[in-house]
């Protein structure tokens, strides 16, 4: 025989093996989501917290007004809040790689954390209040002494 | 080698035919095994891609002429540097060429998501086979590499000179990874399409993708430039000619998806728009390869003519885009926006400005570049479309798009209020006008450029006032130093920072444009012993002394060279020297040209012709070295290739991987046992 030809086959032959090969020995490959995968809710998390670094970045350099600034950080805040409680824990997701310490997102997170555990909204208008506010910088009304307290999460796991 | 590479051609369609119905057989019935043969099958294709790639370059290493494409593209006395890129020199070759690169992508892409993705993963697999299982379908049964003459000619034709230029082995691969690197977003897009899973993951996935894709297209058009500004001898470097055209729809495409995507990312908004933007955008690459290689319209780069191949490329151009548009009108429900526009003035609107506009230059171009088949099919005569026709309707685009550069990045997200903007803009709205004042003065008459130079003045401003304002920012909130604090601001959003350095490159490309409303030409036939003057649009003026011509003939081509000596206001500057040309088995001429290039000007000089050259067949006046020149002073003309390098440095910035960049994608943690992932499949819960 023509040793080209042989030459070709086994070609062919080591490729169609390499490719039909999982259909008989019943090698898979993996589906779904792997356990140490970001899930769709993470991708959404992740969106929502970079969004909100920008924001705080845009109040910092003086792009965005103090009312508009806590319109967009109570928006952002509230969807960030949104996942969290539905997607367990964010922490989970960021804290465990080594970069964690330093990481801004991870660093935004605490931030959001603590400030949802401090404040509740106003009453009048749904703005995220600063902590410690006695007045709500967006419009104006007195913020009462259960609202400093309260925490919103409370009740609603978390 | 050779016999084995067509082989692998021809064993390769039904592997990839396989692997794509494999893939999206066992994406729809969740099938581990039939998913992990399509991702195999991917890498049995680039393998045999790779060596039906090396069959085409051993053929044209060893001479093999009886091949139909190594006799039109090579010939004996063909530098071996030349043979080997032979095989991207003419259609046949590059589409094998083009089906590699995205096999390679391909592979990648398999390779890099093997344990993440796995959801979207077979779609994205299907489609690149798809889309490779076309290019082999045209390179066995339309466009043969390995199809034999009936003889075996002794010699081939050679290669189009033009081609004989080490540009020649860097723009078109450059350029073909660029256009291939974008099916592998495209993939991830129907196949967020197919799942349903719109949200943020495949926007996030893909970005160092488009990245990716976007540098190389913007290096290989660079490249191309610079190629047709030493090589091809008109003077310039853009001629608005189809083939350019054709590179720079999938650019400005992208450059549209780029900048909207992060609308998506931050405020939700324009889903169905960047669905539609990355269609356009693979659209667009499979449109430039088929306005390159199908010989459809006559240009420089063109030169096979094959209608066939026309309208296969139509077909398949037409079926993905009609497949791609049921599905996105399919999930029309899910891809609704979260939020409403508020305000002309945001950062929002501004994005969406710069979408339009880039749009617009798009359909200029394409407007521009096709307007001339139309009229030739309906009236039979080909209708010239020139630079002055693109130039008219792009440059006020362009200015408008440069302005935005500029004000994107200081106005505020949803709504700018006046204090916002008197804050931010007064400053280098003010400079801005200076600089023009100031040019004015100085005698600058030019509108275009004078805007040009003013806006670009009134990006850099508020480009380096970024750059200062976060450094600070930093360094107070962080008590840092002023140099640490600006790296780890870069560091830290290295998408906002890289794209800014971006900003800053085109500025200053846009400045090297503005220059050649400046060009000084002056064309003349000398003899030795003759000088010519061209001054300068700074105010200079060069004296060249034509000292002669030699000659230098080589098997393959001769070279007519001549010689200047330059002074500059007197002032000596040493030589010049400007080549022609001439393949004697083509029969054709090319130029190399000339250049002095300083920061501020190239001195370009242009042998047109010479009498000597023409005369060999009997020239009046024999061997007195009379030859034609073109002396060119072109301004800022070095600006283009410094700005060029800026961008580049700021895309790798922003797409280099590592956690820097906000497509970070991050290895997480195993979950806790017993604590499930929900993973909705509901669109996400609206803003407020």
């Amino acid at each position: 025989m023509d040793p080209l030809l042989i030459g070709l086959l086994v070609v062919a032959a080591a490729v169609v093996f390499f490719v039909v090969e999982p259909l008989v020995s019943g090698l898979r490959a993996p589906s779904g989501l792997d356990e140490d995968e970001p899930s769709e809710e993470d991708f959404r998390k992740r969106a929502v917290l970079l969004a909100l670094r920008d924001v705080e970045y845009d109040y910092h350099t003086g792009k965005l007004d103090d009312a508009d600034y806590r319109l967009l950080r109570a928006q952002l805040s509230r969807e960030a809040l949104e996942t969290l409680r539905n997607g367990a824990e964010v922490t989970g997701v960021l804290e465990g790689s080594d970069e964690a310490a330093d990481d801004p997102i991870e660093a935004e997170i605490r931030r959001i954390r603590s400030s949802m555990k401090k404040v509740a909204p106003c009453a009048a208008c749904g703005v995220t209040l600063a902590p410690g506010a006695r007045f709500c910088g967006d419009c104006g009304a007195r913020v009462t002494e259960e609202e400093k307290g309260a925490t919103p999460d409370e009740g609603e796991g978390g | 080698m050779i016999v084995l590479g067509e082989f692998a051609l021809w064993i390769a369609l039904p592997i990839a035919i396989w692997g794509m119905v494999l893939a999206f057989l066992g994406g729809y019935k969740g099938r581990g095994d039939l998913v992990l043969s399509a991702e195999r099958s991917v890498y049995a294709v680039f393998f045999l891609l790779a060596l039906a790639s090396a069959g085409i370059i051993a053929a044209f290493l060893g001479d093999r002429y009886e091949y139909w494409y190594v006799y039109n593209y090579s010939n004996r006395a063909l530098d071996p540097f030349f043979k080997v890129a032979g095989l991207w020199a003419g259609q046949r070759g590059s589409l094998v060429f083009w089906a590699l690169n995205l096999g390679f992508f391909s592979a990648l892409a398999v390779w890099l998501n093997r344990k993440r993705n796995r959801d979207l993963m077979p779609y994205v697999t299907g489609v690149a086979l798809t889309v490779i299982s076309f290019f082999l379908v045209i390179s066995l049964f339309v466009s043969p590499p390995f199809e034999m003459l009936a003889f075996t000619p002794a010699d081939g034709r050679g290669l189009n000179p033009q081609l004989q230029n080490y540009w020649m082995v860097i723009h078109p691969p450059t350029l073909y990874l660029g256009f291939t690197a974008f099916t592998i977003p495209f993939g991830f897009a129907i196949a967020a399409l197919l799942t349903g899973r719109l949200d943020s993951q495949w926007i996030q996935v893909t970005r160092r993708w488009i990245l990716t894709s976007w540098f190389f297209l913007s290096l290989g058009i660079v490249f191309g430039m610079r190629w047709a500004y030493e090589e091809l001898g008109w003077g310039g470097y853009w001629f608005w000619d189809p083939v350019e055209n054709a590179s720079l729809l999938p650019w400005l495409a992208a450059t549209a998806f780029l900048h909207s995507v992060m609308i998506q990312e931050s405020r939700g908004m324009l889903k169905v728009w960047n669905m539609g933007l990355v269609l356009l955008t693979f659209l667009m690459t499979i449109f430039a390869t088929f306005l390159t290689r199908s010989g459809l319209i006559e240009s420089v780069h063109s030169f096979a003519q094959n209608l066939t191949i026309a309208w296969t490329f139509l077909g398949f151009m037409g079926v993905a885009g009609a497949i791609s548009v049921v599905l996105i009108l399919w999930r029309l429900p899910e891809l609704r926006s979260e939020r409403q526009f508020e305000s002309f003035l945001s950062r929002e609107a501004g994005f969406l400005l710069n979408n339009l506009m880039i749009l617009g230059v798009l359909f200029a171009v394409l407007w521009g570049t096709l307007f001339p088949l139309i009229t030739e099919g309906i009236t039979g005569s080909k209708v010239a479309v020139g630079p002055p026709f693109f130039n008219q309707v792009n440059i006020p685009i362009g200015l408008v798009l440069l302005a935005l550069m500029g004000i994107g990045p200081v106005i505020a997200w949803r709504k700018a209020s006046g204090r916002n903007l008197r804050r931010n803009f007064v400053m280098p709205g003010a400079l801005g006008i200076g600089v023009a004042l100031l040019l004015y003065l100085l005698g600058m008459r030019h509108l275009y450029a004078l805007l040009t130079f003013s806006i670009g003045a009134f990006v850099i401003v508020i480009i380096m006032r970024e750059f200062w304002k976060g450094t600070r920012a930093r360094a107070r909130i962080e008590g840092e130093g002023i140099l640490p604090a600006f790296f780890h601001l870069v560091q830290r959003n290295r998408r906002r920072w890289g794209g800014y350095i971006v900003h800053v490159g085109v500025v200053v490309m846009f400045m090297g444009f503005a220059g050649a409303a400046f060009d000084e030409e002056v064309r003349v036939a000398l003899e030795p012993g003759d000088t010519a003057t061209v001054e300068s649009a700074f105010g200079h003026t060069y004296t060249l002394a034509y000292q002669g011509i030699s000659t230098d003939m080589r098997p393959n081509e001769w070279r007519w060279i001549a010689l200047f000596s330059v002074t500059r206001d007197g002032e000596p500057l040493g030589t010049i020297s400007s080549e022609r040309h001439f393949y004697p088995a083509l029969n054709q001429p090319s130029t190399q040209v000339g250049i002095r290039s300083t920061f501020f000007e190239d001195l370009y000089v242009i042998l047109a012709s010479v009498d000597e050259l023409q005369g060999m067949g009997g020239d009046e006046d024999p061997g007195t070295q009379r030859a034609t020149f073109q002396f060119q002073v072109n301004p800022l003309v070095p600006w283009i290739w410094y700005g060029a390098l800026v961008l580049a440095v700021g895309a790798l910035v922003a797409m280099w991987p590592g956690s820097g960049g906000q497509a970070a994608h991050r290895p997480a943690r195993p979950d806790r046992p017993g604590a499930p992932r929900p993973r909705p499949k509901e669109p996400e819960p609206a803003g407020v």
